[in-house]
């Protein structure tokens, strides 16, 4: 308990991600028109081509919390996502170590380090808790315990309506089934009959998935973006992780290895097939870190636990856990904490780290008065505090723009790439917006056609000295 | 005491010879084939450079002549031999000399291996290939003209001479202290051979501590007395290993020089091949580690501590630096042999796998790896120079030994060793050796340059810079194409000269 209350109050923390900004803007224009975007309007470089808010019911959650409780409401729902992804984990452990003692315990703090590493006020945060949930439920029906598989088909109804991930929680099923028939193949009983449980289960939550507004699509579209390589190196959220940089991470898997080379207890074939989906899926992609504690973690609990039964450090967490009266202290805690975030405290927002002077100056501008050329993350901030006056370039919604080519283009002129002036002429672009200190910055001076037209601690503005005449220069 | 010990080969004792090749000589004939790849390291000419200039002055090199920016400055250059090597053969048989020589060491390197495999008692069969597929795959990333080949080679030779005493009870060579001697002075890694001594010292002092106290019987009295023994030899030769490093023409500087990159500062992290490996591109080193990660969740065979430390410490290195993936072959190696052994007996199916494998990979060594050497070998050497295209900048230094241009040069990080002895009449501005660079402002001029700082034209103008040759798609280019003060004078599909107006 002591742990999870303080990986709420850490999880907590200040308003970071700049993505949220777009899904408030689309949950605000979902709640005010009572329709969902089809089409974009927010850009000029794609306006008017198909763009689907498939997180929609993401969207209007987060505006609702938005509305009621501000920018901390968003955070202590976070936090609260957090926490009842770990509370979830736990109990998924706590199946592999039923008297949680060492390796319980061990396998909630790693598990706390994996869920905090992306631990943001997005839609993925669904998918962490019901990827947990999904896992919980399968692990504890085929440990022979309480069958909840019947709750599967509505919780992916619901998935498929709040994020995309929806599609990684019918391939954990999938895997399940795979597992399940090599553990077959290797001797394991029982598993003719729980195979077919599990596709009539898979069956019915593949037909909830199709109950939203954009029906197969949704399915589909996730995989089209999956093992795109240029989305993958370019997205820092995407590329694979920097052990230089990720010593945690490093750490951690170092002791897995270390549990994998001294524990000698050998694995089933299903634990040996999650074991590497986890390991490869993170390797690929840091944000793919939850799979670590998803896949790799209860395995790991279960040999820790093993290896340690008997040890008295092991014997002290025992005890700990059998002390009653910690799911009620962590309530009282984790309600008056999130009271005083909401309405005791400033938004907590770091100063200085979204733009919110660049927006001044741009509000100074009459509407439509200018073409911007944004700095990608600057996209969705744009969108939410500009509310139309300016469109932007690009934004976070990756997929749209990558498939107009706008993406390859504006990774031309933040990369200094040949044809970098073309871009900016042949999108008629007369204002530059990106982060202090970017090179651009530099060689818009040198070029002596631009001038620097506003500066603030986070960012920069150029506007071209003569207007754009189309074409190539 | 030994936790795998070492297997008679073959579970049905040794497999009759067969008339086929065993599958490890095709492995080890294919594998020296693929390595007779061109040459796509830039850090290869550096090289050559100072080997040409080492070989005509005929003194080691000890301060910096190539450069504009540190002329004159210290430079501890560990790798001096590897250089003369280096050159030495490229006088005998220019470049297709360094890929031939690049194969052999390589391949070499796994026939090393493949003895250490033996000691261990999987000298043939599955576990013998997958061990060799794997240390050959992941060795691909740095198979590269560079005299990290001769660290790969001493490396997998210490770890079979240290098995061999682990497993074989043979006492340790005293010839490693005069490999020793030979590896300092060609390349920076001879540490990790002394540091490969450390996990079977603290292994066989781990099992010494748990014997203290009475013996029980003869049997155990010889066993402590022998455990004793090794300790005292390893350690010995150990110390005379580390002596013989400071045979070097910088002494002591030589064995403190390695321990800079222990941690890895601003500068190095600049540099791809010291970066941690991006999987999205490292497919195969990936596979290879989950192999590694699936063999190890499977054993139930138990793990000794030598094994575990070179484990830890292998993918220490290699999730931290993409260059240290050969180590999946030298320390990893034995230890996952022994283990893939150890899962085959598991299954039914594991021990028809197996005997399958032995039955075909029992040929005599030999004459097939033999040809392909030698087949290999005369047709690399003797065809067109095997440099990859479109890779160096040729046009450009032709461009510039035509024309002459007055001024010092800006150079692109990567052309630096190319320009070192292709263009010597151009001191280079930067190059491959960030360690010299690094001590003084050099290499951070460089990075404000490179890296567009508002103050790049002040840098340039300070340093007396009047040329600049880079690659055609680097950032750099875009703001000098963007200058008024800057014109291009010539450009190709590799790189593009601007020259001051």
């Amino acid at each position: 308990m002591l742990v999870l209350a303080i990986a709420f109050w850490a999880g907590i923390g200040t308003l970071r991600d700049f993505d949220i900004w777009w899904h408030l803007a689309a949950g605000k224009e979902i709640v005010e028109t009572a329709i969902i975007p089809r089409t974009d309007h927010w850009s000029h470089t794609v306006d008017g081509k198909p763009w689907f808010a498939h997180e929609w019911l993401a969207e209007i959650f987060f505006y609702g919390v938005w509305r009621a409780a501000g920018e901390n409401g968003l955070l202590v729902w976070k936090a609260l996502m957090g926490l009842f992804t770990l509370m979830t984990l736990g109990r998924l452990f706590a199946l592999a170590d039923p008297r949680r003692g060492l390796g319980h315990i061990a396998g909630l703090l790693a598990a706390t380090v994996c869920v905090h590493y992306h631990l943001l006020e997005r839609p993925h945060m669904f998918t962490n808790l019901f990827l947990a949930l999904e896992v919980l439920a399968l692990e504890e029906w085929s440990r022979g315990g309480r069958d909840r598989l019947g709750w599967l088909p509505p919780l992916f109804l619901l998935w498929a309506n709040l994020h995309g991930g929806v599609v990684i929680g019918l391939a954990v099923l999938a895997m399940y089934g795979l597992g399940i028939a090599l553990d077959a193949a290797a001797g394991r009983e029982g598993s003719a009959s729980a195979l077919r449980r599990l596709v009539r289960i898979g069956a019915l939550c593949l037909a909830a998935c199709l109950f939203n507004p954009r029906g197969l699509w949704l399915l589909v579209y996730p995989l089209k973006y999956a093992g795109h390589g240029t989305l993958a190196a370019e997205i820092t959220e995407w590329t694979s992780p920097d052990f230089r940089e990720f010593r945690p991470m490093e750490g951690l898997l170092l002791a897995l290895a270390a549990l994998a080379l001294f524990a000698r207890f050998g694995a089933r074939p299903s634990e040996a097939l999650f074991v590497l989906a986890g390991l490869h899926l993170f390797l690929q992609s840091k944000r793919n870190i939850v799979f670590v504690a998803l896949f790799l973690l209860p395995v790991a609990v279960d040999r820790l636990a093993r290896l340690s039964a008997g040890w008295r450090l092991s014997g002290a967490f025992e005890r700990t856990a059998r002390a009653g009266g910690g799911g009620l202290v962590l309530a009282a805690f984790v309600f008056a904490l999130s009271c005083h975030v909401v309405f005791v405290q400033q938004p907590r927002i770091s100063p200085g780290y979204f733009p919110d002077e660049t927006v001044e100056y741009l509000r100074s501008r009459a509407p439509g008065e200018v073409r911007m050329l944004n700095e990608f993350v600057f996209g969705g901030y744009f969108i939410w505090k500009l509310q139309g006056r300016h469109r932007v370039f690009i934004d976070s919604r990756t997929d749209m723009y990558f498939d107009e080519n706008v993406f390859a283009e504006y990774l031309a002129v933040f990369k200094l790439a040949m044809g970098w002036r073309l871009v900016l002429d042949k999108r008629k672009i007369d204002l530059c917006v990106f982060e202090l200190g970017h090179p651009l910055s530099t060689v818009l001076a040198t070029t002596g056609q631009w001038r620097q037209v506003h500066r603030d601690a986070s960012s920069e503005v150029w506007e071209r000295l003569r207007p754009a005449t189309g074409g190539s220069s | 005491m030994s936790d795998l010990r070492p297997a008679a080969e073959g579970s049905a004792g040794k497999p009759a010879a067969s008339a086929l090749p065993g599958l490890r000589e095709v492995l080890l004939a294919l594998f020296f084939l693929g390595s007779l790849t061109p040459v796509v390291d830039y850090d290869v000419w550096l090289h050559l450079a100072a080997g040409r200039e080492m070989w005509s002055k005929a003194q080691v090199l000890s301060v910096d002549v190539f450069s504009h920016t540190v002329p004159g400055e210290a430079w501890v250059y560990h790798e001096w031999l590897a250089a003369v090597v280096s050159y030495g053969l490229w006088l005998l048989g220019g470049v297709n000399a360094l890929v031939v020589f690049k194969a052999v060491m390589m391949t070499a390197s796994m026939g090393v291996l493949l003895a250490t495999f033996a000691v261990r008692g999987h000298g043939r069969g599955a576990p013998a290939l997958v061990g060799l597929m794997a240390a050959a795959v992941s060795a691909n990333n740095v198979a590269l003209e560079r005299p990290h080949l001769f660290t790969i080679l001493f490396l997998n030779l210490f770890v079979y001479w240290l098995n061999r005493q682990r497993y074989r009870g043979m006492p340790l060579p005293w010839g490693m202290a005069v490999i020793a001697a030979l590896w300092a002075n060609l390349h920076g890694g001879f540490v990790l051979g002394l540091l490969a001594f450390g996990p079977f010292l603290v292994e066989d002092l781990w099992h010494l501590v748990r014997r203290r106290g009475p013996v029980d019987g003869q049997d155990e009295a010889l066993a402590v007395s022998r455990l004793r023994e090794r300790i005292l030899r390893t350690a010995l030769v150990l110390a005379a290993c580390v002596f013989a490093t400071l045979a070097n023409p910088y002494g002591v500087e030589t064995l403190l020089y390695p321990l800079q990159y222990a941690s890895p500062s601003p500068f190095m992290r600049q540099i791809e091949e010291w970066a941690s490996p991006n999987f999205q591109r490292q497919i195969v080193l990936e596979a290879v580690l989950l192999v590694l990660v699936a063999v190890g969740v499977f054993s139930k065979a138990p793990v000794g501590l030598a094994d575990g430390i070179f484990a830890m410490a292998s993918v220490h290195l290699i999730l931290t630096g993409v260059r240290n993936s050969f180590l999946v072959g030298s320390f990893l190696g034995p230890a996952l042999v022994s283990h893939v052994a150890a899962c085959l007996e598991q299954p039914s199916w594991g021990g028809r796998l197996r005997r399958k494998l032995e039955r075909f990979d029992s040929g005599t060594f030999g004459p097939l790896l033999a040809l392909a050497v030698l087949l290999g070998g005369t047709v690399a050497l003797t065809g067109t120079p095997r440099v990859a295209p479109g890779r160096f900048p040729e046009g450009a230094v032709r461009f510039l030994e035509r024309q002459r241009p007055p001024g010092r040069l800006f150079n692109d990080y990567d052309f630096g060793g190319y320009l070192m002895f292709h263009l010597p009449a151009y001191p280079v501005f930067v190059d491959g050796r960030v360690d010299v660079y690094s001590k003084h402002s050099a290499f951070a001029d460089f990075l404000s340059v490179w890296h567009l700082s508002a103050d790049w034209e002040r840098v340039l103008e300070r340093r007396g810079v009047r040329i600049a040759l880079l690659e055609q798609r680097q950032s750099l280019a875009a703001l000098l194409g963007a200058s008024p003060n800057w014109q291009e004078v010539f450009r190709d599909d590799v790189a593009v000269i601007f020259l001051k107006r």
